[in-house]
């Protein structure tokens, strides 16, 4: 197993999918803003955290993939970089 | 009303230019929000590293496609990169503006000179595998362009791509891809950080992403078409005018 088998298919899927929510959401807060709906614009948190969320998604997949192909080292590694982007809320939390 | 389309006009600008040039985008969205839009350079910051983000899905998804991602690179630099970002991003909430303007001119001055000389532009015919010989070295280079790039609101593909075409030997192509996938996970632990920080400015945001992302895509389309060199000069222009006004203020406390 090397390189060669890892499949991308599914990391491309998802950010083909989350880029087209992430523009469908700010594009329907947009247009809440045009309508003069109070606080639309708080609804972009929600659109952050989403940006976020699919972030650790696409470590987790690329985690699966090197699994997969049976590339341990880089899998650790993979977990190594959820662990760290975490750790940003341990940081602001706890520390 | 007019303020948010403002910001639309900012994102579209910076998504437009980023996209026809190769660049991300942050390089010229602070600048554009900043001194077109009157935000402050600390609001502008955290609006910026988000954008990259959204904008990454789709860039890095263009190079996926094609295989000319090194993945097992982009995976070993990220983590360094995010280290680089988190301690950024903390290390903004203590640097005053002035310096992150001042900072941001020179990376803009820079980038302005390198693209048009535009010797990064031209593929090497062979390839030398470097990785062994000058990882220990990237990450540290990782790390610092985190640092940098969570400070003035940059993805940091001006530093990586270089970095990683010269030093480690990738193709160009494969270097550009690296880089715009290993950008969105660390401007996602910037994001993080000034989300939980509440430094990220919600009135701004929707405008600048909706921009960018819409932007981003039709500038990178008419970049495959062609890159004129009248537009090259214009750019430099703008880089170079956009830097002065980003140094104006600071330079005028100073002297």
């Amino acid at each position: 197993m090397s390189r060669q088998n890892f499949e991308t298919a599914t990391l491309i899927k998802l950010q083909q999918v989350s880029w087209y929510l992430a523009l469908a959401w700010f594009g329907l807060i947009a247009v809440m803003i045009f309508a003069g709906v109070e606080g639309a614009v708080l609804f972009a948190k929600y659109g952050v955290v989403y940006v976020l969320v699919v972030t650790v998604a696409k470590l987790f997949i690329m985690a699966h993939e090197f699994r997969k192909v049976k590339m341990t080292r880089f899998f650790i590694l993979c977990c190594v970089l959820v662990v760290v982007l975490l750790s940003t809320i341990l940081l602001r939390y706890w520390v | 009303m007019t303020d948010f389309l403002m910001y639309v006009l900012c994102g579209l600008s910076a998504g437009l230019l980023g996209g026809y040039l190769g660049l991300g985008g942050g390089i010229v969205m602070v600048p554009f929000l900043t001194i077109v839009a009157g935000v402050d350079i600390k609001t502008a910051v955290p609006v910026s590293v988000t954008a990259i983000v959204v904008n990454s899905f789709s860039a890095s998804n263009e190079y996926l496609k094609k295989g000319m991602v090194d993945l097992e690179l982009a995976v070993i630099l990220a983590i360094f990169m995010v280290l680089g970002n988190i301690t950024g991003s903390n290390l903004s909430l203590v640097v005053p503006a002035e310096a992150t303007r001042l900072l941001l001119t020179v990376i803009l001055v820079y980038t302005a000179f390198s693209l048009l000389k535009g010797k990064k532009t031209t593929e090497r015919v062979s390839f030398k595998d470097n990785r062994s010989k000058y990882i220990l070295a990237c990450t540290l280079i990782a790390f610092l362009t985190g640092v940098l790039a969570a400070l003035v609101g940059i993805g940091g593909g001006v530093i990586l791509v270089p970095m990683l075409y010269l030093v480690i030997g990738t193709p160009l192509s494969t270097a550009r891809g690296t880089s715009s996938l290993l950008i969105g996970f660390s401007a996602a632990a910037s994001t993080a950080v000034y989300f939980l920080y509440g430094m990220i400015d919600f009135s701004i945001i929707t405008g600048v992403i909706l921009g960018i992302t819409v932007g981003g895509k039709v500038g990178g389309y008419l970049g495959t078409i062609a890159r004129p060199l009248v537009v090259k000069v214009m750019f430099f222009v703008i880089m170079l005018y956009l830097a002065f006004r980003l140094a104006y203020e600071p330079m005028k406390g100073i002297l």
